[in-house]
C-alpha cells in the first residue's frame, strides 16, 4: 500500500504556521512593522475590500493577465501547429524565435511604451510576448513528437493539411499545449504585476496597490496585497489543472494503461 | 466487386543504406504475387516478414523492382490499409471507441446516417458495444486491439495488411475477429495479408501460406492451407445476433 497524507494535512501545517506567527507577533518578538501579525494583516485585507476597493486591483490584474494570455494562445497555438505540420518553415526560424525567447520580456517594456504608447496595450503586448513565445514553442515541440503511423494515417485518408492539422496534430500536441499555457499563466502574472508597480498607466492593479500600500509604510495591507497576488497565481494555476483534467480526459489514468500505449 | 492483387517484381532492399553503411540486402532479386483471398506470411523472427508488410503498404521505399497493385478502378490511398502490432498507432486516442471507427467513414465522404449505421455493425460485429463511449486508453488490450481492427476494416479496404496484429487476443475473442475477417474476405472481396509467427492463426485464416527466410529474403514454402467457409454472410450479423464465429 503506498502511503497517502491525510487531505486535510497541508490545511493543518498552514493553520499550524499562522498560529505560531500570531503567538510571536503577540510575545513582541519581531517588530510589527516589518512583520505585522496575521490578524493584523487581515484586517489591513478586509479594510482595503471595504475602503479602498481593492477587489478592483485584483479584477483588473485578473483581467490583463487573462487577456494576454488568450491572445497568447489565439496566436501561440495555429502558429505552433502550423509550424508542427510546415517543418521546413519552422527549420528556418527556429533560431529566430529562441533568441526572441532569450530576450528577457522587461527588457521590451521601454520599446513596447514607445511604440504602443503609454497605454493598456502596452502592459497586456508585454505579458502577452514571452506568453506566445511559450505557447508557440511547446505547440512545435508537441506536434513535432506527433505518432508517425497516425499520419500515416492521414494518407491513407487523403485527410486535407487542415484536417490533419485540426484533427491529429492539436490533439497530439495538446498535452504540451497546456504546460505552455501554465507557464505563460505564471509569466504573465510577473510581468503584469512587475509593470503595475512602476509604471503609472492605471490607478488600478496589484502591483500598483502593493507600491503605494509600501511607500505609505503601511506594511499591512502591503502584505495584504501580496498575499493576494500569491493567492491569484494559485488561483491561475489550479484553473489550468481543471483544463488538463477536462481536455486530456482521454490520456491513461493509470502506468498499465500508460504502458499500452507504446505497445 | 473486382479481385485485388499484388505483383512484387526483382524487389531490392536495404536497410543499410538510410544507415550510411554497406551491407548485403535483405532482399534482392525478390519475386511474388498475392491473389485475392487471405494470404499468411510467416517466417521466424527478424525473417523479414514486417519489412515486406511495410514494402507493400508502400511505407517503405525499395531500393529497386517493384511493388504494383492491380486493384479496380486504380489504386487510391485508401484501398491498402496497413496495421501493425500497436494497436494503439492505429486509433486516435482522444477519440470514443464508436468516433474512432466512425472517423474514417466520415472523412471518406459517408454520410452521416451510413457512418452510424456502420460503426453500430462494426461494434456488434467485433463485440466492443459495451466500450463504445470509452477512449482506448481505458479499456482492455483485448477490446482495444478488436477496436483498431475495426477502425482500420471500417470502410471495407480493398486490401488489408495485417502485421502481428492479432497478438494480443485471447482465444474466445480470436475466434470472433477471425470469423469477421473471414466474412470480409469472402463477401467483401478483401484481399487480406496477415503477417504472422502463430502457425494457429494461418490455420485459422488464411488460404495460403507463405513461409520466409534466408538471406537474402525468400519463399521457403508456398502452400495452400484447406479450410471450411464460415456459412452466415457478413450482413446477417447486424440484425442483432452477436455470436460471431458462424463455422
Amino acid at each position: 500500500m503506498t502511503y497517502r497524507p491525510a487531505k486535510f494535512a497541508p490545511w493543518l501545517i498552514t493553520a499550524g504556521l499562522l498560529a505560531i506567527w500570531q503567538v510571536v507577533s503577540i510575545l513582541g518578538w519581531v517588530d510589527p512593522f516589518f512583520l505585522p501579525s496575521p490578524m493584523q494583516i487581515a484586517k489591513a485585507l478586509w479594510h482595503a475590500m471595504a475602503h479602498e476597493r481593492f477587489h478592483l486591483d485584483l479584477l483588473w490584474t485578473l483581467v490583463r493577465v487573462l487577456s494576454a494570455v488568450l491572445c497568447a494562445a489565439a496566436v501561440g497555438i495555429p502558429l505552433g501547429l502550423a509550424f508542427g505540420f510546415y517543418r521546413r518553415a519552422y527549420a528556418s526560424i527556429e533560431g529566430l524565435i529562441h533568441a526572441l525567447r532569450s530576450v528577457p520580456a522587461s527588457a521590451l517594456f521601454p520599446l513596447f511604451l514607445l511604440v504602443i504608447g503609454v497605454s493598456e496595450r502596452a502592459i497586456i503586448a508585454l505579458a502577452f510576448y514571452p506568453s506566445a513565445l511559450f505557447i508557440l514553442v511547446n505547440t512545435v515541440t508537441g506536434a513535432r513528437l506527433a505518432n508517425r503511423r497516425r499520419l500515416q494515417q492521414a494518407q491513407t485518408l487523403e485527410l486535407s493539411p487542415r484536417r490533419i492539422i485540426t484533427d491529429i496534430l492539436f490533439y497530439e500536441s495538446l498535452p504540451h499545449i497546456l504546460a505552455g499555457v501554465r507557464n505563460a499563466v505564471s509569466y504573465a502574472l510577473v510581468l503584469v504585476v512587475a509593470v503595475e508597480m512602476f509604471i503609472g498607466l492605471s490607478p488600478y492593479g496589484l502591483g500598483r496597490r502593493i507600491f503605494e500600500y509600501q511607500s505609505a509604510y503601511r506594511t499591512p495591507p502591503t502584505y495584504a496585497a501580496i498575499a493576494v497576488a500569491g493567492a491569484l497565481g494559485i488561483l491561475l494555476n489550479a484553473f489550468v489543472t481543471l483544463l488538463e483534467r477536462r481536455l486530456l480526459r482521454w490520456l491513461p489514468h493509470t502506468q498499465e494503461e500508460t504502458d499500452r500505449r507504446t505497445g | 466487386m473486382g479481385h485485388s492483387t499484388v505483383i512484387v517484381q526483382d524487389l531490392r532492399f536495404s536497410y543499410a543504406q538510410s544507415n550510411g553503411l554497406s551491407a548485403a540486402p535483405l532482399y534482392d532479386g525478390f519475386s511474388l504475387s498475392i491473389g485475392s483471398g487471405a494470404t499468411a506470411i510467416g517466417g521466424e523472427s527478424g525473417a523479414g516478414k514486417s519489412t515486406l508488410a511495410r514494402l507493400l503498404a508502400g511505407h517503405l521505399p525499395a531500393n529497386a523492382g517493384s511493388v504494383r497493385w492491380n486493384i479496380e478502378g486504380g489504386r487510391r490511398p485508401r484501398d491498402v490499409n496497413y496495421m501493425d502490432q500497436t494497436p494503439m498507432n492505429s486509433v486516435f486516442p482522444w477519440q470514443s471507441v464508436r468516433k474512432n471507427i466512425e472517423y474514417p467513414l466520415l472523412r471518406l465522404g459517408w454520410t452521416k446516417e451510413k457512418a452510424c449505421h456502420r460503426t453500430t455493425q462494426l461494434l456488434d460485429i467485433f463485440r466492443i458495444q459495451h466500450v463504445a463511449t470509452s477512449f482506448p486508453a481505458h479499456i482492455s488490450g483485448g477490446e482495444l486491439q478488436r477496436t483498431a481492427i475495426a477502425r482500420c476494416v471500417s470502410w471495407s479496404p480493398r486490401v488489408l495488411i495485417l502485421d502481428e496484429s492479432l497478438s494480443a487476443l485471447d482465444a474466445a475473442t480470436k475466434e470472433v475477429v477471425v470469423a469477421a475477417l473471414r466474412r470480409l474476405v469472402v463477401d467483401e472481396n478483401v484481399t487480406l495479408i496477415l503477417i504472422t509467427h502463430n502457425p494457429a492463426d494461418i490455420e485459422m485464416l488464411a488460404d495460403r501460406c507463405l513461409m520466409l527466410g534466408g538471406r537474402p529474403v525468400h519463399v521457403v514454402t508456398d502452400r495452400l492451407v484447406q479450410r471450411e467457409e464460415p456459412t452466415a454472410p457478413l450482413s446477417q450479423n447486424a440484425n442483432g445476433t452477436t455470436e460471431g464465429s458462424g463455422r
